[in-house]
């Protein structure tokens, strides 16, 4: 190795996500309310105010290891569940159980905006 | 008690009366499977439709079949023929490659070419150690030596990597050289890396040789006690024209194979030329020695070909310009296209069998979940008997065989608007990974899949299976919709694969008055689109039952027909993107990528192509002016009111998913009728990337009329006639309150004036003033 090489760092673009992270999650807690999340809990679909829109898109672009996911039971019940990387099983989030897919969307939603206002 | 799992596939998808068909199967947990052929008839369980409906069928092939715990080779790598042992060396040698590792770093050992057995130790091998270090090792079967360069090597840089051995004095000298160019390589020449590295050793031990060992490039001989001989220490990047010699090579010589000069002829064993075998019509699997002893060396697991190489000059983008830029060959070490697993179950299909879909259906323990199979079928009729055909889109089936977007996209839920919903079957197979992946998928090392094939369980192929991103079914069980609706009307129809027409042509299409295509065709062979546009010119029908169809080129494997090939490139909505220079299909010599950028853009076929994609909801179609129009005004007969496809079990309407639309700037036929067009999609229909020269806000489904789907028709000469549904929903809405629906309607006045020969309802309107109702 010379004495001008390269030594490898990790990539510097994850503070810049860091910053638009900062920014959105700032503009979504301003815009957070109990109509917003029970416009959710509806499930309404397709068509949603403004403010819903951007926090769901906020939920759907997070890291991969930060999004939950919806695991269908034996028992036909459903289990919130967060991917591990790949390859690795996903492992389950709490233990609650739904007894339907909207309602564990909404289980799914209700993390991420807790996730929004305490992280 | 181990977990009870079984999986299966069969050594093919289309069988006819009289022929053989072989079944494979894994099973864990038991020792017997309870075999039952099933006709399947639908295949989605949404309460909006019948749910699963098969019919089972006394057959020879039904009981308890023997099955086992069987193992599949993942990874691609290339075996010498090497009957003679001329590579057992007994003496001193050089080994040589060029190579662009892409995942050098892995913490994991991996073989660049050699005679190496892992079990025992025993052998000589040129790789890189689990530090990202080329290393060369030698062992005797109780010791192994070793000398490595002094740098970890970069991913995706191109090297000239070698060792002379002396085994007189023990000397070993790795050599390691960047051959990195302006284009060749992912870093350019700004960045100050020493990439040279020199480092000799003096071995305390010469190597032994095993005669059973096989002389391997991107892999090592292993054994396992239950599994056998197996191939392990694999590597991933891209090697070019690897090569042995019989003497310790000095270093100005390998400073002239560096600059990609030969060896001295007199000291070459062999020197796998890496360039050879390519032709206009794409390069099998043989890899070609060039040497003395013509030691060929066979791919595996279809390392992909047809890739730059470390002198690629970034001007002549295609192998056919000139091949000898074209040397490298890239491997996956998760790469699977055939299991090779022995067979289980050979069935002869019976005379009498009609054509349609099949499965032979498996069950172990509880026979639900991964304790039960399908393994999925086609029967052609033994000679064409029906007037309806449907093509079964199976090339579309193996582009999306197995894919775990789910999982592993990022994309996936900003696309799909939704969170996954996956099942106890989507977790086995993604923490197993066994057996292979799609066209949507990338190799652990970040590449894009390019080949599927069928000769492995493929998940997601079988009925009742619905696509976990999405949350409905998607491809085959989407299609099943469609075969039930054929069922339940009573159609006699036959039917045939993209295989089948892919290597017959329009003959097979001839028979039929009407052919009818699955709900998302979106993978076509050249062959394929040639025989259906013939068909459609000499008087065929056609009816286009989806979205997003006759969209990418793909290429068959002359010597693996199972298996197809893709590259995703330039534009479209693509899961990856291939490299620059690497655009071409190995398998026919044709550019891949959308069949848009060939000049042949779907709407010159069925009249529409694809426009947006969606997902969450679905919409009705409302009909268009032209639905009054006397020349068409009978294709939606029955259909009151303007409103058709307002139910549906893909989000609940016949319009969405994905959407095509009517465009006469790519070749829509000019006389094409709109009958019914949808709109006023959510924001999460997008338009497609191929219709973006500037990007801009709002090209989304409340704010761009062109995101919609067309429900079309136009005629054609001799009777023909193209009818297109715009939209991969317009299938899932068929079943819809028990077949009774204004999509249903539709179709059928369509087909049953298909079916009828000769001149096309609305015909004889001729003059304009009086076609309008």
């Amino acid at each position: 190795m010379t004495e001008t090489d390269i030594a490898p760092e990790a990539n510097q673009d994850v503070h810049v996500r860091d910053l638009f992270d900062r920014m959105t999650r700032s503009y979504l807690r301003s815009v957070l309310s109990d109509e917003l999340i029970a416009e959710h809990a509806r499930g309404d679909l397709g068509h949603v105010s403004e403010p819903l829109a951007r926090l769901l898109a906020w939920c759907e672009r997070r890291p991969p290891h930060q999004q939950y996911a919806v695991k269908v039971e034996a028992d036909g019940s459903f289990r919130l569940i967060r991917f591990a990387g790949r390859g690795q099983k996903p492992a389950y989030v709490g233990d609650q159980r739904f007894a339907t897919l909207q309602e564990a969307r909404h289980g799914a939603f209700l993390r991420h905006v807790k996730d929004l206002v305490e992280t | 008690m181990a977990q009870q799992k079984i999986f299966g596939y069969a050594n093919r998808i289309s069988v006819r009366p009289g022929e053989d068909i072989t079944f494979h199967v894994n099973c864990d947990g038991a020792t017997e499977a309870d075999a039952q052929l099933v006709r399947l008839i639908h295949g989605d369980s949404s309460p909006a439709g019948p749910g699963h409906v098969e019919v089972e069928l006394d057959s020879a092939v039904n009981g308890r079949w023997a099955v086992k715990k069987q193992f599949t080779q993942l990874g691609s790598y290339l075996k010498v023929d090497d009957p003679a042992r001329k590579l057992e060396v007994p003496g001193s040698l050089t080994l040589m490659a060029f190579i662009w590792p892409t995942m050098p770093c892995h913490g994991d050992r991996q073989t660049i070419l050699g005679r190496w057995d892992a079990l025992r130790n025993v052998g000589y091998a040129l790789g890189i150690n689990p530090a990202g270090h080329l290393e060369f090792w030698v062992g005797n079967g109780k010791e192994v030596d070793y000398v490595c360069a002094e740098l970890p090597l970069l991913a995706k840089m191109w090297y000239f990597v070698a060792v002379s051995y002396d085994r007189a004095t023990g000397r070993a000298e790795i050599y390691q050289e960047g051959v990195g160019n302006r284009y060749n390589s992912l870093l350019s020449k700004v960045v100050p890396h020493d990439y040279a590295s020199h480092v000799v050793q003096h071995f305390r031990f010469a190597p032994e040789n095993r005669g059973d060992v096989p002389f391997m490039i991107a892999g090592a001989h292993d054994e396992h006690k239950l599994r056998g001989a197996f191939v392990n220490d694999l590597y991933a990047g891209k090697i070019d024209r690897p090569a042995i010699c019989s003497r310790a090579l000095s270093r100005t010589e390998l400073d002239h194979c560096c600059k990609g000069g030969l060896p001295p002829a007199s000291d070459i064993l062999a020197y796998w030329d890496t360039s050879k075998g390519y032709s206009a019509h794409g390069v099998g699997h043989t890899v070609t020695d060039v040497g003395p002893h013509g030691l060929h060396a066979k791919g595996f697991n279809h390392p992909v070909r047809g890739m730059t190489g470390w002198n690629w000059n970034g001007k002549d983008d295609c192998y056919r310009l000139d091949p000898s830029q074209y040397g490298g060959i890239e491997f996956h070490r998760d790469s699977v296209t055939d299991c090779r697993w022995e067979p289980t179950k050979t069935f002869t299909v019976p005379a009498d069998l009609k054509s349609g879909i099949y499965a032979v259906r498996l069950r172990i323990g509880p026979g639900t979940g991964i304790a039960e199979e399908y393994i999925v079928f086609v029967v052609r009729a033994a000679k064409p008997g029906g007037k309806l055909c449907f093509l079964v889109p199976t090339a579309s089936y193996l582009a999306y065989g197995n894919e775990a977007l789910s999982f592993d996209a990022h994309i996936i839920q900003p696309m799909t608007g939704q969170p996954p919903v996956v099942t106890d079957l989507d977790v086995e197979t993604y923490e197993h990974r066994e057996y292979g992946l799609s066209t949507y998928d990338h190799y652990e090392d970040d590449a894009g899949v390019c080949f599927s094939s069928y000769l492995r369980p493929i998940v997601n192929m079988r009925p009742k299976y619905r696509m976990s991103s999405m949350n409905i079914t998607w491809q085959f069980p989407a299609d099943l919709s469609v075969v039930a609706w054929i069922d339940h009307m009573g159609y006699d129809c036959d039917f045939i694969t993209d295989e089948d027409l892919d290597r017959e042509g329009v003959e097979l299409l001839k028979p039929y008055l009407c052919v009818m295509s699955g709900t998302h065709p979106e993978y076509v062979s050249e062959k394929m689109l040639d025989a259906q546009e013939d068909y459609v010119a000499g008087g065929g029908r056609l009816i286009y039952m989806g979205g997003n169809g006759y969209y990418w080129v793909v290429g068959f494997d002359p010597e693996v027909p199972a298996c197809m090939e893709v590259r995703k490139l330039d534009s479209g909505m693509r899961a990856w993107a291939a490299r620059p220079g690497e655009h071409y299909l190995q398998t026919t010599g044709e550019k891949s990528g959308l069949w848009r950028n060939r000049g042949r853009a779907p709407q010159k076929l069925t009249g529409v192509g694809f426009i947006a994609e969606g997902f969450e909801t679905a919409t009705p179609y409302r009909k268009m002016p032209d639905a009054w129009h006397r020349t068409v005004s009978w294709i939606t007969d029955g259909v009151e009111g303007e409103i058709i496809g307002d139910c549906g079990l893909a989000y609940g309407g016949a319009a969405g998913v994905e959407l095509d639309r009517y465009d006469l700037s790519l070749g829509t036929p000019p006389h094409t009728k709109i009958i019914a067009s949808s709109g006023g999609h959510s924001d999460n229909y997008v338009l497609v990337t191929e219709e973006l020269l500037y990007a801009y806000a709002g090209l989304t489904g409340s704010l761009d009329y062109r995101i919609r789907g067309d429900i079309t028709y136009f005629t054609a000469p001799n009777d023909g006639a193209v009818f297109s549904t715009g939209s991969i929903g317009f299938g899932q809405a068929l079943p819809a309150n028990g077949f009774d629906n204004s999509a249903a309607r539709v179709l059928a006045n369509v087909v049953d004036a298909f079916l009828k020969p000769g001149r096309l309802p609305g015909d004889q309107w001729t003059v304009e003033e009086k076609q309008w109702r």
